[in-house]
């Protein structure tokens, strides 16, 4: 008790309320320890060549920053190429290319922006959904992560593992989320989403196989779900990656994957369908 | 049950991970209105801006009980290079001080919109009318330049 009144007596007050931080704030202060970023990246040399290298000397030259600023409202308006008289696709550059260009004409590069969040926005949601949140909930740390990325788009050193790092920025997000509000951070049950067949234009056919896999899975411990969720997400993550997320041991990934499908496999939706008897289950 | 052919690996991990790879991505469609929200974040792209760093947050302090207030306020410190920003979270909105003190423009931005107001000779302002979800603030002289911005933060 002592010590507790001798260590507040010492903490410095928030001038307005009156309200304490802990003494030790200012000496703890340090930089975030992102791995991931920490270096501006070259600037229009280095851009310039990763450009021509992926799209050819032919089309580099829209991309020159004397370039008529093209119209804003055009999808596709930044990538027309007036000399060919093709229009690039945007799936067509490589996510260096897209940061690039956020990078060099910031608001201006709203299709650049939309094309980055198509191509990760499946990697991005499905570590936000390994957590049972609120539909708004999963919207803000959505949100939140795509923010995050933006404040630090002149710090992104290697834009091609974008989605490593995209999991992981939405996983802190959901984390401080949860923080905040002070909840117990569990997996989601599966049984709550619109089954397969609910999605319209769903672009397989259902297979008995699939129904078996999707009923097995919702019976599996939240870390075997969560792994699950991450080695299947697209664009893949990479082995390191999910490691991090997952506050798992190099080289433990293999086996407990290994484990995890082991289990799928003995749960009674796929046992049923793989024919394992009851009593193989059970032990 | 020792069977030649073993009804476990009768489906492959390849095969049983794609499976469950169209399962799952099949049944969770990222909402379009979280698409859209992430679309309309690139408004927010403060390039060349100097960006504070996070000094500390009440919400992620593991000793709660010795470091908060009897009001359980959340408390935020932020530094940037000239200035640092003190950040008390209200109800419906946050108290905050400037160090060192003095009047400055202050934009308390979410992503559906920012609040101006403008901090006292003691670098105090207060913005209401704020609502859960991400946060952050823009400080700038009265004449326009920006001075500090904080990172995104999780109201």
């Amino acid at each position: 008790m002592a010590f507790r009144s001798t260590t507040s007596s010492i903490k410095p007050a928030c001038p307005i309320s009156g309200a304490r931080f802990p003494h030790s704030v200012r000496r703890r202060a340090r930089r975030p320890t992102l791995r991931w970023v920490g270096r501006t990246v070259p600037g229009a040399g280095g851009l310039f060549a990763s450009r021509e290298g992926a799209l050819g000397p032919e089309t580099a030259h829209v991309m020159l920053p004397s370039w008529p600023t093209p119209a804003r409202s055009h999808p596709l308006g930044p990538l027309r190429d007036l000399r060919s008289a093709t229009v690039l696709p945007l799936s067509a550059r490589s996510t260096t290319e897209l940061v690039e260009a956020i990078r060099s004409d910031g608001r201006d590069a709203q299709p650049e922006w939309n094309e980055l969040i198509e191509r990760y926005k499946r990697v991005v949601w499905k570590s936000i959904r390994s957590f049972d949140l609120r539909a708004e909930e999963r919207s803000d740390a959505f949100q939140a992560t795509w923010l995050r990325l933006l404040e630090r788009i002149d710090q992104v050193r290697e834009p091609e593992r974008l989605a490593g790092w995209l999991a992981t920025t939405a996983t802190n997000e959901v984390r401080a989320l949860l923080r905040r509000t002070s909840r117990v951070t569990l997996i989601a049950d599966v049984d709550d989403r619109p089954s397969t067949s609910d999605v319209p234009g769903a672009a397989f056919e259902r297979t008995e196989l699939a129904d078996a896999v999707q009923g097995g899975f919702a019976r599996l411990p939240e870390r075997c779900q969560q792994l699950l969720r991450l080695l299947t997400v697209d664009p893949p993550l990479s082995y390191s990656a999910i490691e991090e997320l997952m506050d798992m041991k190099h080289g433990s990934i293999g086996p407990t994957r290994r484990r995890c499908l082991d289990s799928l496999r003995k749960t009674p939706d796929l046992a049923r369908y793989l024919g394992i008897d009851a009593g193989r289950v059970e032990a | 049950m020792a069977d030649s052919h073993d009804p476990l690996r009768e489906v492959s991990d390849d095969e049983l991970l794609a499976v469950l790879a169209t399962v799952l991505d099949d049944g969770e469609p990222v909402p379009e209105d979280a698409v859209l929200s992430a679309q309309t974040a690139l408004t927010w792209l403060t390039i060349d801006a100097e960006l504070a760093e996070l000094l500390y947050d009440s919400a992620a302090d593991p000793e709660p009980v010795l470091v908060r207030d009897a009001t359980n306020a959340r408390l935020l410190a932020f530094a940037g290079e000239e200035l640092s920003v003190d950040i008390e979270v209200q109800d419906d909105g946050l108290l905050g001080a400037l160090a060192p003190p003095g009047r400055f423009a202050v934009e308390v931005q979410q992503p559906s919109g920012g609040t101006m107001v403008e901090s006292n000779e003691s670098g105090v302002f207060r913005a209401g009318g704020l609502r859960a979800g991400p946060t952050r603030v823009v400080v700038r002289r009265l004449a326009g330049e920006t001075v500090v911005v904080t990172p995104w933060v999780m109201l």
